[in-house]
C-alpha cells in the first residue's frame, strides 16, 4: 500500500528540487502520455515550448477540472524550472507568473478536491526560489541581501507547507471517523485516503528541506541553525525508516545525512552514511552518498581522504550525477587553496582540472549546476591569496557577470588583466578591460566606462581596436558633457584632442574631428570649428557634411563680424577660394561631372562671394553659369538655388538687362520653375546689402509680372507663396505701404502660417510711428505663444518684443525681458541671436541710467 | 452610591486632561493650474505676460529626484535654487507652475516648493492635467 501510494502520489504531484533531473526521470516513468512529454520538454531545457502546450490546453474551456489541476501543476514547475535555469534578471517574473497560476486556481476553484495538490506545487515553487536565494547567498561576497531574501522565501515555505500538513492531516481524520466518507466511488476526482497519506509524507520531506535549507541560511554557531536543522532530523527520522522501495526512503536517508553534517555532528553523520552504503542504494543515490561522503572528509578537514574517494570515479552503471561532479569540483578547489601556500606548481594542477570540470558540468549537466559551478569557482578565485591562472580569472569574471553581480566581474576581470600584462599579453590584456568596459557601458555608468575605455585605448595604442576604444570614451564624455556641468565639457575636449594626437591618421580621427567641429560650432567658436571640419578627410563618408557644416560656420563668423563692423573680404575671400578648390579638384579644372560636393561647395563659394566681397559678383557670376551649365542632373532645389544666385550675381553687377533676361528664360517654363526660382531670390535677397536687395527686388516684381498671365495654372498654395513673395518684394523695394496692405491681407487669410505672420510683424516693427509700433507689439506677442518655446521662432519673437519696448520708451521691461531669458535660457538660442540680445540688454542697461 | 459617583468623576478629569484636540489642517495656499482653465474678469498684466512663466518640472529616477527648468535639466537642488533665485530678482511675482511627475516622493515636491516660498518667489501653482 505504502509503495503503490508514494507512486500515485508522485505521479501528480510535480516537485520542484534542487535535483531537477532526479525528480524529473522518476515522474517521467509514472506519468501520463502528457506528463512525460512535459517532462521530456523540461528536460531539454524547452521551457517555453513546454509552458505553451500547458496555456493551449488551458484556454480550453471544456478541459476537466481534474485534467485542469494537473496541467496547472504542470505549468507552474515549468516556469519555477524555467527561472532556477535562467539569468538572475530574467527570474523574478517567472517565479511571480508560476505563483500566478497556481493562485488563479486557487481563487477560481475554491472547491476543488485537488486543490491540495496546487498548493502543495505553489509551496514547493517558493522553496525553490528561497532554496536557490541560499546556494547563491553561499557563494557571494556581499550575501546580505541575498540571504535575507532566501530566508523570506523559506519562511514562506515553512508555514505553507505547515498548514498543508495540517488540512491534509485533517482530511485524513475525516476520512478515518466513523460514518465519514471513505471510499471515492462518488467523487472520482476526490483524493483516495492512500493518497492522502502519500502525500502527507511527502509534504514532511519537503518540509525537513525547507527546514534544512533555512538552516544553512545562519552562521554555523547560531543557536537559529541548529534549532532549523535539528527539526529536520527529526521529520527526516520516521521517513528514513520506511521500507527502501518507497521512493522518499533513499532520498530522506541521505538529507539525514546531510543534515548531521552541517549540524557538524560528524560521527553521526558518517554512521549514517556507512549504513546506507550497506543496504545497496541504487546507482543514483549511490552516487549521492559519495558526493555527501567527499563533503563530509572536506567538512573534517581529511583532504587526502577527499582526493582518495575521487578514485571511485564519477560513474555507477554508466549513470552519472551532477552533485558528485559538483563534488569533485568543491575537492579540485579545496585542493588547490591547500597547494597555493607551498607548491605553486601543484597549485597550477588543480586549478586546471577545476577548470576543466566547469566545462565538464557545463557540458553535461545543464544551466543551473554550469551556474553554480562557475559562482563556487568564482568565490574561490576572489578569495584565493595568490592570482590563479588566466583562464580561471576569466571564466570566473564570465560567471559573475552572467549571474548578475557585475561588481565581481570587473574586479575578476580588473585582476585578469592585471596577470594578462603582467604575463607580457599586451592584446589580452587590452581585450579582457575593453569588455569591463563594455560592463559599465551596458550600465550607461558613463564617468566609469569613460576611464576604462580610455585606460585600455593609452595602455596599448597600437591595437586595432585602441581607436575605437577611445572614442567610446568620447561617446560617454559626450553623454555626460550633454547632461551635467562645464567641466564635463573640458573632459569632452580634452579627449577629443587626445585621440587626434595620439591616432590621427585613423578614420576615426576623421569621426573625431566632426565632432570636434560640432562641439566648436556649438559654442561659436567658428574658426577652430573650420579647421576641425576642413581637417576631416575627403574619404570619409560623412566629408560633404563636413564641408556643408564648414559653410554654415563661415556664414556665422562672417555675419559676427559684419555685425561688429570688421572687415569680412579677406575672410570671405579666403574660404570662397578654399570651395572653389573643392569644385575644382588638384588639377584646377572644372569637373566633368557634378559630384553632389561640387555642387554644395560651387553654391557656398559663390554665395561667400556675392554676401561678404564688395568685388565678388563676377567671379561668383562665372562659377554659378558654368555649375548650371555642367550639373544638369542636379536636384530641383539645386538649380533654383544657384539660379537666383546668378540673377543676384547680374543685379550686383549692375546688369539688370541680363538678369532680367535669365528669369525671362526661366519664365518661358513651367510656372513652378519660376516660383521655385523666385523662392530662391527671396532667400538671397534676405541676407543681401540694402541696395543690391532693392535690385533684386525690381527683379522679382518685374518676374512676378510675367507669372501673372499664368497664375491660374498654379496651385492655391503656390498662389499663397507667390503672394508672400510680393509683398516681401515690395517691402524690400520701398513700397511698404503697398507691402503692408499685402501682407495684412495675407495675415488675415493665413492665420496660422507662422512665415507670413512674423514677415507681417517684421514689417510692421520696421515703421517709424508708436501706433504701428503697438500693434507690432501685439502681433510679436501673439507669435511668441503660438511657437515652441526655445525654437529659433520663438527666439526672434522674444527679442522683437523687447527690441519694441526698448524703442517704445520702456528700457526696463526689455532688460527684465532679456535677463529672464538669461536666467533660464544660458545659450539664448545660439551665439547669433545671444550676441543681439545681449548688445540689445547692454543699449537698455545704459538707457537706464541717462 | 458615592464611591460610584466619585470613581465616575475622576475618570471624568482623567479623560478631560488625557484628551487630545484634532490640529487644525494646513492648508497649503496655492493655486491649482489646469490646461486651458480661463477666467474672464481677470485683468491681464501685459508687462508680467511679456515674461516667461516659470515651469519647474519635478522628475523621480534612479532612487532620486532631478528637475527640469524650463525645459532645462538640472541634477542638483542647488542649481534649482540659483536659478530661481536669479528670476526672482527680475520680477519677484513672477508665476511659478511645479509640475510633478506621479512617482515623486511628498518630501521632494515639498523641497521646492519651500525653495520657492523662501526665494520669494509667492505665486507658486501646480500644473494638473484635467481628466477626461
Amino acid at each position: 500500500m505504502n509503495i503503490r501510494s508514494s507512486l500515485r502520489c508522485l505521479l501528480v504531484v510535480g516537485l520542484v528540487s534542487v535535483w531537477p533531473a532526479t525528480i524529473v526521470a522518476t515522474y517521467a516513468n509514472d506519468g501520463s502520455t502528457d506528463q512525460r512529454f512535459l517532462a521530456g520538454l523540461r528536460r531539454r531545457g524547452l521551457f517555453e515550448l513546454a509552458g505553451r502546450y500547458c496555456r493551449d490546453r488551458l484556454d480550453r474551456a471544456d478541459l476537466p477540472r481534474r485534467r485542469r489541476a494537473e496541467l496547472v501543476i504542470e505549468l507552474s514547475r515549468t516556469l519555477a524550472e524555467q527561472a532556477v535555469n535562467s539569468a538572475p534578471e530574467e527570474r523574478p517574473p517567472l517565479w511571480e507568473q508560476a505563483r500566478q497560476v497556481t493562485d488563479q486556481f486557487v481563487r477560481q476553484y475554491p472547491g476543488d478536491p485537488r486543490l491540495l495538490l496546487v498548493r502543495f506545487q505553489d509551496a514547493l515553487g517558493v522553496l525553490a526560489r528561497g532554496e536557490l536565494a541560499r546556494q547563491e547567498a553561499q557563494l557571494v561576497a556581499d550575501n546580505r541581501q541575498l540571504t535575507e531574501t532566501a530566508r523570506t522565501h523559506l519562511r514562506a515555505a515553512i508555514q505553507e507547507l505547515r498548514k498543508l500538513a495540517d488540512d491534509v492531516s485533517e482530511q485524513l481524520r475525516e476520512r478515518s471517523r466513523p460514518g465519514g466518507p471513505k471510499t471515492v466511488r462518488d467523487q472520482p476526482d476526490q483524493l483516495a485516503a492512500y493518497e492522502l497519506a502519500s502525500l502527507e509524507k511527502n509534504l514532511q520531506y519537503q518540509l525537513a528541506r525547507a527546514l534544512r535549507n533555512q538552516g544553512e541560511c545562519y552562521g554555523s554557531d547560531s543557536p537559529d541553525r541548529a534549532n532549523s536543522l535539528n527539526q529536520a532530523v527529526e521529520i527526516l527520522d520516521p521517513l528514513s525508516k520506511l521500507d527502501s522501495i518507497d521512493p522518499l526512503a533513499w532520498k530522506s536517508r541521505i538529507d539525514q545525512v546531510i543534515c548531521y553534517r552541517l549540524l557538524a555532528d560528524y560521527p553521526t553523520a558518517r554512521q549514517k552514511l556507512e549504513a546506507l552504503l550497506q543496504q545497496k542504494p541504487p546507482p543514483a543515490i549511490a552516487l549521492r552518498a559519495r558526493a555527501e561522503k567527499i563533503r563530509l572528509a572536506l567538512a573534517t578537514g581529511q583532504l587526502p581522504e577527499a582526493i582518495a574517494i575521487l578514485s571511485s570515479g564519477r560513474q555507477i552503471d554508466g549513470i552519472t550525477s551532477a552533485d558528485l561532479d559538483y563534488a569533485w569540483l568543491e575537492t579540485y578547489l579545496a585542493a588547490w587553496r591547500a597547494a597555493s601556500a607551498d607548491d605553486a606548481q601543484q597549485a597550477t594542477q588543480w586549478q586546471t582540472k577545476a577548470t576543466e570540470m566547469v566545462r565538464l558540468i557545463e557540458r553535461r549537466h545543464g544551466l543551473y549546476w554550469t551556474r553554480r559551478a562557475e559562482m563556487l569557482l568564482a568565490g574561490y578565485v576572489r578569495g584565493s591569496p595568490d592570482r590563479g591562472d588566466l583562464a580561471m580569472l576569466i571564466r570566473a569574471a564570465e560567471s559573475s557577470f552572467r549571474s548578475g553581480r557585475p561588481d565581481d566581474a570587473l574586479a575578476a576581470y580588473d585582476r585578469a588583466r592585471g596577470l594578462a600584462e603582467k604575463n607580457g599579453e599586451a592584446d589580452r590584456a587590452f581585450q579582457l578591460g575593453y569588455v569591463a568596459a563594455t560592463i559599465e557601458h551596458h550600465r550607461n555608468r558613463h564617468q566609469q566606462a569613460l576611464a576604462r575605455y580610455r585606460q585600455s585605448a593609452l595602455a596599448a595604442p597600437n591595437n586595432p581596436k585602441a581607436p575605437e576604444a577611445h572614442l567610446l570614451a568620447i561617446h560617454h564624455a559626450a553623454q555626460l558633457a550633454r547632461k551635467q556641468s562645464s567641466g564635463h565639457l573640458d573632459q569632452y575636449t580634452a579627449l577629443l584632442q587626445e585621440h587626434l594626437q595620439t591616432w590621427p591618421d585613423t578614420p576615426s580621427a576623421n569621426k573625431v574631428r566632426w565632432r570636434l567641429g560640432r562641439l566648436r560650432q556649438h559654442l561659436g567658436d567658428w574658426q577652430n570649428a573650420i579647421a576641425a571640419y576642413r581637417a576631416v578627410s575627403p574619404n570619409d563618408p560623412e566629408y560633404v557634411r563636413a564641408v556643408e557644416a564648414a559653410g554654415e560656420c563661415y556664414r556665422a563668423w562672417l555675419d559676427q563680424r559684419k555685425a561688429a563692423g570688421q572687415p569680412t573680404e579677406k575672410i570671405a575671400a579666403e574660404a570662397a577660394g578654399w570651395f572653389e578648390s573643392l569644385v575644382l579638384g588638384p588639377e584646377g579644372r572644372l569637373p566633368e561631372r557634378w559630384s553632389p560636393l561640387a555642387r554644395q561647395a560651387a553654391l557656398t563659394a559663390a554665395r561667400l562671394r556675392l554676401d561678404y566681397t564688395p568685388s565678388g559678383y563676377a567671379p561668383a557670376e562665372r562659377l554659378l553659369a558654368a555649375a548650371l551649365q555642367g550639373a544638369t542632373d542636379a536636384p530641383p532645389d539645386w538649380t533654383s538655388a544657384a539660379r537666383a544666385l546668378l540673377v543676384f550675381s547680374l543685379a550686383g553687377q549692375g546688369r539688370r538687362g541680363e538678369a532680367a533676361e535669365v528669369l525671362k528664360s526661366i519664365s518661358a517654363g513651367p510656372p513652378e520653375q519660376l516660383l521655385d526660382m523666385l523662392e530662391g531670390l527671396q532667400r538671397v535677397a534676405a541676407a543681401a546689402r540694402p541696395e543690391v536687395r532693392a535690385e533684386l527686388a525690381a527683379l522679382q516684381l518685374h518676374a512676378l509680372e510675367l507669372l501673372r498671365p499664368h497664375q491660374d495654372r498654379l496651385s492655391p498654395a503656390a498662389g499663397q507663396s507667390l503672394g508672400r513673395i510680393q509683398a516681401q518684394a515690395l517691402a524690400d523695394a520701398g513700397r511698404s505701404d503697398e507691402a503692408l496692405r499685402q501682407y495684412e491681407v495675407l495675415a488675415k487669410a493665413s492665420p496660422r502660417d507662422p512665415q507670413i505672420q512674423e514677415a507681417y510683424a517684421q514689417l510692421l516693427s520696421g515703421r517709424t510711428d508708436r501706433t504701428s509700433l503697438g500693434v507690432a507689439l501685439a502681433r510679436w506677442r501673439e507669435l511668441e505663444k503660438k511657437s515652441a518655446p526655445g525654437s529659433a521662432r520663438w527666439f526672434r519673437a522674444k527679442y522683437a518684443v523687447a527690441s519694441l519696448h526698448y524703442r517704445l520708451g520702456d528700457h526696463q521691461q526689455a532688460a527684465r525681458i532679456i535677463t529672464l531669458l538669461e536666467v533660464l535660457h544660458p545659450e539664448m538660442g545660439g551665439p547669433k541671436m545671444k550676441a543681439q540680445l545681449l548688445g540689445l540688454l547692454d543699449r537698455c542697461r545704459a538707457a537706464e541710467k541717462r | 452610591m458615592t464611591p460610584m459617583i466619585d470613581v465616575i468623576f475622576l475618570l471624568l478629569i482623567f479623560f478631560v486632561c488625557t484628551a487630545g484636540f484634532q490640529a487644525a489642517e494646513e492648508i497649503l495656499p496655492t493655486n491649482l493650474s489646469l490646461p486651458g482653465s480661463v477666467s474672464s474678469n481677470v485683468e491681464i498684466d501685459l508687462e508680467l505676460e511679456d515674461l516667461e512663466e516659470i515651469v519647474v518640472k519635478i522628475l523621480y529616477a534612479d532612487g532620486r529626484p532631478h528637475w527640469q527648468i524650463n525645459q532645462r535639466d538640472y541634477n542638483r537642488l542647488a542649481e534649482v535654487r540659483a536659478v530661481l533665485s536669479a528670476a526672482a530678482r527680475v520680477r519677484i511675482d513672477l508665476p511659478v507652475i511645479l509640475d510633478v511627475e506621479p512617482n515623486v516622493p511628498l518630501e521632494n515636491l515639498i523641497d521646492v516648493y519651500d525653495l520657492c516660498r523662501r526665494i520669494g518667489l509667492e505665486r507658486v501653482q501646480f500644473a494638473a492635467s484635467v481628466e477626461p
